[in-house]
């Protein structure tokens, strides 16, 4: 009997907890309970950076992680934390989850001791502010945004035509009410859930990043497993990924009408012109053969 | 996989036994940890966890506030600050028995107000305090006791980085109005400082100031202004977003060199010696900090928290007794965990069972933040009792017994803080922040 | 032996003295950055914590040549003599084990597999130069055991041979 173990940074009310529960209950089922997952939830092993080193080590099994995360394993893993890579959701899950685009890039770590299994929805983020809707970039002349701590993600802000303000998530409501920030830029969950609709209710569905999770697995266990046992993981977590998508859905769903309870205004954007305004970025990332590829593949699939 | 009464086991021996030969803290919570571990995993993968491991509990930016606060109570300590700020507590409350220990008291809730952390207050004011009551022959145990006790009431009243910490871990309880909470039951904490210290002073006959006149009481509150205006620097700067509480930890620095060298009371010769103290300090706080980082981990595998949550809700399903069972279990995890990871691991465990028997989640953080605040003024792992201590000359074994009759005090004010949800939530609830 | 350990102590103590320093600049930058230029950018945050994780390792080894870390005293405060210093004895061997074990070869360990990560915020260091800092902390630390091992071993030996010197007189 093995048990794998997975890290998670999110509650177990989060759609990828549930999707990976459905994965792990599947598994122990079509294994006969040879293979069984045990899910570790609220960052109860470490934070992501440390439990993809786990499952580097070979400590824990498996992590969820964040698609910025594995950049600084391999830089090719920026393509799809550019903004704008994606038209739409249902694009968004073909591409990250179809071998044929995405095999080499998630194996491309296997020498470092880690392999990308699957790809879930992290959601759409937004720009969200204190002092009023956006509808374009000049809107965002002068606003303060809280953005990921890289100089992508600053750059990315500058170009919307906002400041981008890289900090820990933990400081920005405070920073938020107290003004060293105007806003941020997240998904409905997490603007409702760490209550940012209390600071800064004006969201706008600026839709810049539509970044993956990943599912990361230790090489050599993935490589060492019977291929009847690799062929169940492939189904079971096609099956996952699916209600993950629709589960996140829900969730957002679920979020908006929260914060809408909770006083937030939600409001469309002149999405081409941020699109325009981010361009030079993205072209100025892309900038080897592997990640021109993906990025060819994605435009020509519509 | 890993048997969490095996690892539990190993731990619970091996780790007292470790402390009782006077293996330091943090090696002795290392080895049992790692003793732990050994029975699951292989030597390399242990080795280089748990070394990961000690690393993520240093490398973190919060934590960066305590150097900066213990530098500038070592600044503020030699360049007369921290003495213009205590006659000013002085003026404020010398006038009953244990004059000195009392001001020791209010001195510590005004600068862990600001601070939000209790181990800086303990430094600062402890250390210029100090010299002072032993000038006029107080009980050097009684004295630190004081000081160490009512030093976390600042990691209660706002600003303070444990709520936002336990907002984070807890899912986004609003951090305004947690801040709001705090309030009252960090007030409260400190007052009840003043009690025991009250009691012993008037049972040694130690005596109170005499009142002084309405024009000393001017002359001593003009000389600390300087020193107050820090209070409106950090405060205001908080508060108007021109820095974070941890940068304001680092502005606090700067300010304090100015006004030393301005008061010419420091030279830059003494710099470096202010500097490598601060580094003793921390390292030695920190490394802790680290290290019991990995015991969180390992606790955390073996899926210990869930156990003590399980097995929690099936002994009784009365919510009187099973609020004063987490208590209990919370303030002897305190006892050997840090604030921060302990409410990182044990936030996600007990809020539901707290929300399932009806606590507000804000309310439940105060209770939670209350019990680890005690926690670091308990050995073995009381980052506070150890700056005390150190900052004092004295063992931990010698101020633990005078930290006796505090302990109680502050049990007792955790009940009210526990059953009487009013005193966290009456002010959020004021202002529109809890429902 | 004892010269050499002066000469580590300087060298952490200078250390230390740079690395508290410097952090406090640092920070202090990060503040007037964002009013002057409006932005710090990701780097500054990032360069204070490596720095504070060095500066808390270099000052951790040179408590552990001060044996300067909160211990719990009452036992070896009890005990005769002899018998504390090899309770002192017993307790750098264990220490030695600790940080030789995770520090050195466990801290070693982690640098090797993660040399090739970038840091996301200042991409010219690598996570792996970023752990350096524990087997270096590792290899100061086991050299000060290895001192304090010696020096209370030379003690236990004098007192034993004062001990003699009294029966025999
Ligand atoms: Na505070
Ligand atoms: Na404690």
């Amino acid at each position: 009997e093995t048990v794998l173990e997975v890290a998670f940074n999110q509650p177990e009310t989060h759609p990828q907890y549930i999707a990976m529960k459905q994965f792990g209950e599947a598994l122990e089922k079509r294994t006969n309970g040879e293979y069984k997952v045990q899910i570790f939830p609220n960052e109860l092993l470490g934070a992501q950076k440390e439990t993809v080193e786990m499952v580097q080590t070979g400590t824990i099994a498996m992590s969820l992680a964040a698609a910025s995360l594995l950049e600084s394993w391999n830089p090719d893993f920026v393509i799809f934390n550019l903004p704008y890579m994606f038209d739409s959701i249902e694009q968004q899950k073909k591409v990250v989850n179809d071998p044929e685009i995405v095999g080499d890039l998630y194996h491309s770590v296997e020498d470092q001791g880690v392999i990308v299994l699957a790809a879930f929805h992290g959601g759409v983020r937004n720009v969200y502010r204190k002092s009023g809707p956006v509808k374009e970039p000049s809107d965002l002349a002068g606003t303060k945004v809280r953005v990921m701590q890289s100089d992508t993600n600053i750059q990315m802000m500058n170009n919307m035509g906002g400041v981008g303000i890289a900090m820990g998530q933990g400081e920005v409501y405070t920073a938020i009410q107290t003004g060293v920030l105007d806003g941020g830029e997240n998904n409905e969950i997490v603007f409702s859930s760490l209550k940012h609709d209390e600071v800064a209710p004006y969201y706008s569905y600026t839709q810049h990043l539509m970044m993956p999770d990943y599912l990361v697995i230790n090489a050599d266990l993935y490589n060492g497993l019977p291929d009847d046992v690799k062929t169940i993981f492939q189904e079971e977590l096609a099956k996952a990924v699916d209600t993950e998508y629709a589960s996140f859905a829900d969730s957002v769903a679920k979020a908006k009408a929260d914060a809408e309870a909770a006083g937030a205004k939600f409001n469309d954007v002149d999405l081409a012109a941020f699109r325009e305004a981010v361009k030079p970025l993205v072209e100025s990332k892309l900038n080897d053969d592997v990640t021109k590829t993906i990025y060819k593949k994605i435009r020509e699939m519509k | 996989m890993a048997n969490a009464a095996d690892i539990g086991l190993i731990m619970l021996i091996s780790i007292p036994v470790l402390l009782a030969i006077g293996v330091p803290i943090s090696i002795s919570m290392g080895l049992g940890s790692v003793l732990a571990m050994a029975t699951i995993f292989t030597v390399d993968k242990m080795a280089i966890t748990a070394a990961q491991r000690a690393f993520a509990g240093i490398n973190s930016f919060s934590l960066l506030a305590i150097p900066f606060f213990v530098l500038a109570g070592i600044i503020m300590t030699n360049g007369g600050i921290a003495r213009r700020l205590i006659n000013f507590a002085k003026a404020i409350i010398g006038f009953i028995p244990g004059a000195l220990v009392q001001t020791n008291i209010v001195a510590n809730m005004l600068f862990g107000a600001i601070s939000g952390s209790g181990v800086a207050a303990a430094a600062a004011i402890g250390g210029a305090m100090g010299p002072q009551e032993k000038a006029e022959g107080y009980a050097p145990e009684f004295a630190a006791a004081a000081n160490i006790a009512s030093a976390p009431a600042g990691m209660l009243i706002p600003p303070s980085n444990t709520f936002i910490i336990y907002s984070l871990a807890s899912g986004g309880a609003s951090v305004a109005a947690l801040f709001v909470a705090g309030y009252i039951p960090g007030i409260l904490w400190g007052l009840a400082c003043i009690i025991p210290a009250l009691i012993y002073a008037r049972r040694k006959g130690y005596r109170s100031e005499r009142l002084s006149g309405f024009g000393a009481n001017l002359k001593v509150t003009i000389e600390a202004f300087p020193a107050l205006l820090l209070i409106v620097i950090i405060v205001g700067g908080i508060i108007s977003g021109i820095f974070t509480p941890t940068e304001a930890s680092c502005i606090a620095v700067v300010y304090v060199t100015i006004l030393s060298f301005v008061y010419r009371t420091i030279t830059v010769q003494m710099i470096p010696g202010f500097l490598l103290e601060t580094a003793k300090t921390t390292g030695m706080i920190i490394f802790m900090i680290g290290v019991s980082a990995i015991m969180g981990w390992i606790m955390a595998y073996a899926r210990i928290p869930n156990i003590i949550a399980e097995s929690l809700l099936g002994i009784t399903d009365s919510p009187v007794l099973i609020m004063i069972m987490m208590n209990i279990i919370m303030l002897i995890l305190g006892c050997v965990m840090d604030p921060t990871p302990a409410i990182l691991i044990f936030a996600p465990i007990f809020l539901p069972i707290a929300t399932s028997l009806g606590f507000d989640i804000v309310h439940f953080g105060v209770i939670m933040v209350f019990n680890f605040c005690i926690g670091t003024i308990t050995p073995p792992v009381g980052p506070i009792l150890f700056v005390g201590c150190r900052i004092a000359n004295l063992r931990i074994e010698d101020v633990v017994r005078s930290l006796l009759p505090y302990f109680m005090i502050l049990v007792v004010m955790l009940l009210a803080v526990t059953f009487i949800p009013d005193l966290s939530l009456a002010l959020p609830r004021a202002f529109g922040l809890v429902r | 032996m004892v010269a050499v350990k002066k000469w580590v102590d300087r060298i952490l103590a200078f250390l230390c003295i740079v690395l508290c320093g410097a952090l406090t600049v640092v920070v202090t930058w990060q503040v007037v950055a964002r009013y002057v230029f409006n932005s710090p950018g990701a780097v500054s945050e990032e360069l204070a914590k490596i720095m504070f994780v060095w500066l808390v390792l270099f000052a951790a080894a040179l408590l552990f040549g001060e044996k300067g870390h909160m211990n719990i005293s009452f036992v070896c405060d009890a005990v005769s003599k002899r018998w504390n210093l090899i309770l002192q004895i017993i307790c750098s061997v264990l220490i030695l084990i600790f940080v030789a074990i995770i520090l050195l070869y466990g801290g070693w360990e982690a640098v090797g597999r993660t040399m090739r990560q970038t840091n996301a915020a200042i991409p010219l260091v690598t996570t792996g130069q970023i752990y350096l800092a524990l087997p270096v902390c590792g290899a100061f630390s086991i050299f000060y055991c290895l001192f304090n091992i010696w020096s209370d071993l030379r003690a236990l030996r004098l007192l034993s041979s004062a001990s003699n010197r009294e029966m025999g007189a």
